[in-house]
């Protein structure tokens, strides 16, 4: 008998240890409850202990949890959270709605439980920025700019005074994989480089990846800038408008049909060469000088039912060079443009399996004419993707979930087509050179969670990349001659060469308390496309290439560990990061190569491939919430390369090596009418490669460079200020006038060093001097926005 | 005088293919200057050199072959033109080498070159080279190859070259610039010769004004790109020697263009690929190509060299 009651509790708790131990899926999506607009990166989670999930572009949330009793919290900067009782004892969709947060009361602190991604997310050197973020940092001439700010971010460097080319812990400018909406931006810059094509009036989330990259992405080596748009209001119609000093904008949104579809377009423009005609007389070096850039961008978003969602966006963006002046012998003109279109399906299988279909088409163009009387030439180049992929993700349980997917790019690269001619005649410089790759991907990741103080997330990528016909593979004597003594002719489709691409990739992450954790990655990446440089400095010119027969894919390393910990109900968040990369197959430009006879030859044989490594510690204190907000970011790093071309083989410093990169961003919210930012950033000189010599051939002087890169450009610093007057807001109409201060101090950063040689026409003394050119003085602007709500 | 570095800069990327970089460059220069707020002089420690000799040698058809022997300096160097002047002076053992033995032999005959200094340069009217190692054995022939021997500080440097033949413009003419047609610039029309690969170069000198044939600025070719066709080649006037004392250009001149009233002698030269492929280097690439066997920088160069009849400038009609 006794045994039989033993039996029977054995039972009773067998059973009760299964249902205690059923897990159920929670799942929904989170929408803005005013437009309708799926709300991206929103916190959703239990909080008894802490496990949850963000949302994605979609709005999407899904996670695992053991029956019982929680308190479900949705909470997302700038909205009320929103807390809610579940009885978890099957599946679940919880649907949220969230309301714009309503404005603080001058001296009182709302204190709301933050979101603790920081130390939660597996993913080391990850870093969400919120758009509400970005629009509070003081910008040059009143124009918001997300990579601006993203160069203001521990391990990301800025290519140089009021260049928009970052450099991400020693990787090149074409390091960076930049996606709007999942496609391609080939040249994210505007105006060649002093703005970037993303509007702010249009971003609704921003994300860069600079280590631990996971397996859904790939193709690049050192970071990925992901940039979704936002979805049209559902609900009501809105207008923004904003004048500037140089630039306007204009941003309309609403319902194509109420609750089910809408439609938004942003269109910007600049204006510089119009505001600065007055002012240029008639000798001046600026006169015949059109200079400007545009852009638009379009969303349309479609609800088809609970589980579907359809949106169609593109981007068109646009900067036009012109100068032709009577008073000068040559003229010159030169355009670039990106251009893409994307068209997205998600589907919500059920709750545990999601799909994400896309079809996209990226193309960049630049084309540059230069003429000196009779001589002239026309260049152009030219890269478009046509890209089809396909993500499903799968989250079985708790412990596991699991993304898989795949995708097909058709690369079209046309890298130069020039024409010149010397009077009456055309030079006869062969037909345009065309590249053709195609690129398969195929990727699958698995997110562990192994004990609640262990997760790890794995995954391999694999990259079937290939060149292919049709294409004329020429054999040169050599690399200075460059003349063609060979050819084979690959017909149309036929494979070139093929790589067969493995990346692994694995995250780790151990949970040391609620508050603090420790992560650690190591990463495999591979890059078959290729950004050569025809100058120091980042510019429109520079030429997109494939992987080739003689170019083999860029190959990264990248092992990263960190401390990451969370104070005061995670509104400060802190981290200290530690990496190590070691790349093969970087590409710079043979310097040996002739680059006049290239054109009628292969381009790739103008290019060499080396080695580089990059090591360093990044340290971010980031304050996320209350009246005042910031971050302060430290970069220590060191970055070399070698290539046997270069120094006999021997290392040297990148150009883009810094010792010290240090950027402070506060911001103030005074009350409700004010709001105050300030930015300053440090960083130790670039890498330069100097002239130690001349010499006289034919009665002039000629440079002789020393060690490449051995010289050190003077320290950059610079101070930012901006205030934001909000001079009314009713329900229908606010506007607000921004003022700012690019360079408070008047610093005078360097941004090249020119020489000449000075002999007046009294002095029989020749001496050659040195200049620091400096871009930006102290630069006050103000621009003035307004909001039709 | 100024920016004289900035001009060869500029021709360099003038020339021939380098027209890409060039544009890029204007208009980042443009864009520059547009937002440029201001530049300052700055020291910069250039850290230590080679020194090595710079040897830059001609022989053309009809002349003489002389050749002109200095060393590289550092950067910095400041250099004194006056060589009435101890610092002027004490230049000639500095950057000139004045103990070198030269020679040049084409296959029969071997030339010695006389070590000799130009009398003008104690008047301070010379041109450059005011030091230079002169021959007077061998004449160039068209067709000739030349062998240079120097041997400096018991180091041997040798070199060869070719003469090649001449070529003739079929047609000259003006083309007036059309903001001010004060000025011009010379048109050249050259049949190329598809059999063989030809390199070109032109130089231009202003009777009465100039003292030396100057090199015109975007006139050096190889024919990859006309062979074998009609190449109409356009004469900018180049710009004077930083290095010659003479000063012959009026206040009204225009950089790179002629004036109304001159009398101008184009020289229209061939070479061989060994020099072109140094000239080109010299203004196209980062690494230069001499074809001096030996660790010297320069050139030993010759020259098929065709001296135009006088063109004058005259008003347009």
């Amino acid at each position: 008998m006794s045994k039989k009651i033993i039996y029977i509790l054995l039972l009773l708790l067998f059973i009760a240890e299964t249902v205690y131990c059923q897990t159920f899926t929670v799942s929904g999506t989170v929408i803005d409850g005013g437009n309708k607009m799926f709300l991206t990166g929103a916190n959703v989670y239990l909080q008894e202990n802490l496990n949850g999930a963000s949302s994605d572009v979609d709005g999407f949330y899904s996670f695992k949890e053991k029956s019982g009793t929680y308190t479900l919290v949705c909470l997302f900067m700038g909205y009320d959270t929103v807390r809610q009782k579940i009885v978890l004892n099957k599946d679940l969709q919880v649907n949220f709605k969230l309301k714009e947060a309503a404005v603080a009361v001058e001296g009182v602190e709302i204190k709301v439980q933050r979101e603790d991604k920081n130390v939660r997310s597996t993913q080391v050197g990850t870093i969400e920025l919120p758009i509400k973020q970005i629009e509070k940092i003081p910008v040059m001439f009143g124009e918001k700019d997300i990579i601006k700010t993203i160069q203001l971010l521990p391990g990301i460097q800025a290519g140089g005074e009021g260049n928009n080319a970052f450099y991400v812990r020693g990787g090149g400018a074409d390091q960076n994989l930049i996606l709007i909406d999942g496609a391609t931006v080939y040249n994210p810059s505007h105006a060649a480089g002093f703005f970037s094509v993303f509007n702010a009036d249009v971003i609704n989330s921003a994300e860069i990846i600079k280590g631990g990259m996971p397996p859904e992405y790939g193709g690049r080596m050192s970071s990925v800038l992901n940039i979704t748009t936002l979805d049209g209001d559902m609900d009501s119609y809105k207008a923004k408008a904003g004048i500037g000093l140089l630039s306007s904008h204009a941003q309309v949104e609403g319902p194509i049909q109420r609750g089910k579809s809408s439609f938004n377009i942003a269109a910007r423009r600049t204006y510089a060469d119009v505001i600065l005609r007055p002012f240029v007389n008639g000798s001046s070096m600026l006169k015949g000088l059109q200079c400007y850039f545009y852009d638009i961008n379009g969303k349309l978003a479609f609800r088809l039912s609970e589980n579907d969602n359809i949106t169609a966006s593109f981007y068109h963006g646009k900067d036009v060079f012109n100068f032709n002046s009577d008073l000068q012998t040559f003229s010159c003109n030169m355009n670039w443009q990106n251009t893409l279109g994307v068209i997205r399906w998600n589907h919500i299988f059920n709750k545990r399996l999601y799909l994400d279909v896309s079809a996209n088409v990226t193309n960049y163009q630049l084309n540059v004419g230069g003429y000196e009387q009779a001589y002239n030439m026309t260049y152009s180049s030219a890269v478009t993707d046509y890209t089809g992929k396909a993500d499903l993700t799968y989250s079985p349980d708790t412990n596991n979930a699991v993304k898989f997917g795949v995708s097909y790019t058709h690369h079209v690269f046309s890298p130069t087509a020039l024409q010149v001619a010397s009077g009456s005649t055309q030079f006869n410089t062969g037909d345009p050179q065309y590249y053709y790759a195609r690129d398969i991907i195929g990727y699958v990741q698995h997110d562990l969670h192994v004990t609640p103080w262990l997760e790890v997330l794995y995954g391999l990528r694999y990259n079937y990349f290939a060149q292919t016909g049709p294409f004329t593979r020429y054999v040169i004597d050599n690399v200075f001659n460059m003349e063609n003594v060979d050819s084979t002719y690959y017909k149309k489709g036929e494979t070139v060469k093929a790589y067969n691409l493995f990346e692994p990739r694995i995250n780790i992450r151990f949970q040391l308390a609620a508050d603090k954790s420790i992560k650690a990655s190591y990463t495999l990446n591979r890059q078959c496309l290729n950004l050569a440089a025809l100058m120091d400095i980042s510019l429109p010119t520079d030429i997109w290439l494939p992987s080739t027969d003689l170019l083999t894919p860029q190959l990264c390393h990248q092992f990263s560990t960190g401390y990451f910990q969370n104070f005061k109900d995670n509104t400060i968040e802190t981290s200290f990061e530690v990496y190590y990369k070691k790349m093969k197959y970087m590409l710079d430009v043979n310097p040996d190569a002739n680059i006049i006879s290239i054109f009628q030859t292969n381009l790739d044989y103008g290019f060499i491939s080396g080695t580089g490594q990059s090591y360093g510690m990044e340290l971010f204190v980031n304050k996320t919430a209350g009246k005042f907000t910031g971050w302060v970011a430290y970069t220590l790093s060191w970055t070399t390369r070698n290539f046997d071309e270069i120094m006999n083989g021997e290392t040297f410093y990148a150009r883009y090596d810094r010792r010290h990169d240090v950027s402070i961003m506060l911001n103030y919210e005074l009350n409700d009418k004010w709001d105050f930012s300030t930015v300053w950033v440090f960083s130790s000189g670039n890498a330069a490669t100097i002239p130690n010599a001349f010499y006289i051939i034919n009665g002039n002087m000629y440079i002789e460079y020393g060690e490449h890169n051995a010289w050190r450009m003077p320290d950059y610093h610079r101070l930012d200020i901006s205030a934001t007057w909000k001079i009314f807001d009713t329900k229908h109409l606010a506007g607000d006038l921004n003022f700012s201060v690019y360079n408070v101090y008047n610093r005078k950063n360097p941004y090249i060093v020119s020489y000449t040689v000075d002999r007046s026409s009294d002095s029989n003394i020749i001496k050659v001097k040195a200049y620091q050119i400096s871009l930006f003085p102290v630069l006050p602007s103000v621009s003035f926005n307004m909001q039709f709500k | 005088m100024k920016n004289k570095i900035n001009r060869a800069i500029s021709r360099r990327l003038f020339s021939s293919g380098g027209v890409i970089v060039s544009s890029i460059l204007i208009i980042s220069v443009l864009m520059m200057f547009i937002i440029t707020s201001c530049s300052q002089e700055i020291a910069i420690d250039t850290g230590e050199y080679t020194k090595r000799p710079v040897i830059e040698g001609y022989i053309e058809n009809g002349s003489s072959p002389w050749v002109c022997l200095t060393y590289n300096q550092a950067f910095f160097t400041e250099i004194n033109l006056d060589f009435t002047t101890p610092e002027g002076m004490s230049l000639l053992t500095e950057l000139f080498i004045t103990d070198a033995t030269v020679f040049v032999s084409d296959g029969s005959t071997v030339d010695t070159l006389q070590f000799m200094i130009d009398p003008a340069i104690l008047e301070g009217n010379y041109v450059w080279p005011p030091v230079k190692y002169q021959g007077n054995k061998i004449v160039g022939q068209v067709g000739g190859t030349y062998n240079l021997t120097v041997i400096i500080d018991d180091e041997t440097y040798t070199a060869y070259t070719t003469i090649t033949t001449p070529v003739i413009p079929d047609s000259i003419w003006l083309e007036y610039d059309k903001a001010n047609e004060k000025y011009c610039w010379i048109h050249a029309m050259i049949q190329d010769n598809a059999a063989t690969a030809d390199y070109y170069n032109c130089f231009a000198k202003r009777l009465g004004r100039d003292n030396y044939f100057s090199e015109c600025s975007n006139c050096l070719w190889d024919d990859t790109y006309f062979n074998g066709m009609a190449f109409e080649a356009i004469a900018y006037r180049g710009s004077s020697s930083l290095f010659s004392m003479d000063t012959v250009n009026a206040a009204d001149d225009k950089f790179g263009a002629f004036t109304v009233g001159d009398t101008v002698q184009l020289k229209v030269v061939t070479m061989d690929e060994g020099s072109f492929r140094f000239w080109q280097s010299l203004l196209n690439s980062s690494v230069v190509h001499s074809n001096i066997d030996g660790d010297a920088i320069g050139v030993w160069c010759g020259y098929g060299a065709y001296y135009t009849e006088p063109v004058i400038c005259v008003e347009k009609p």
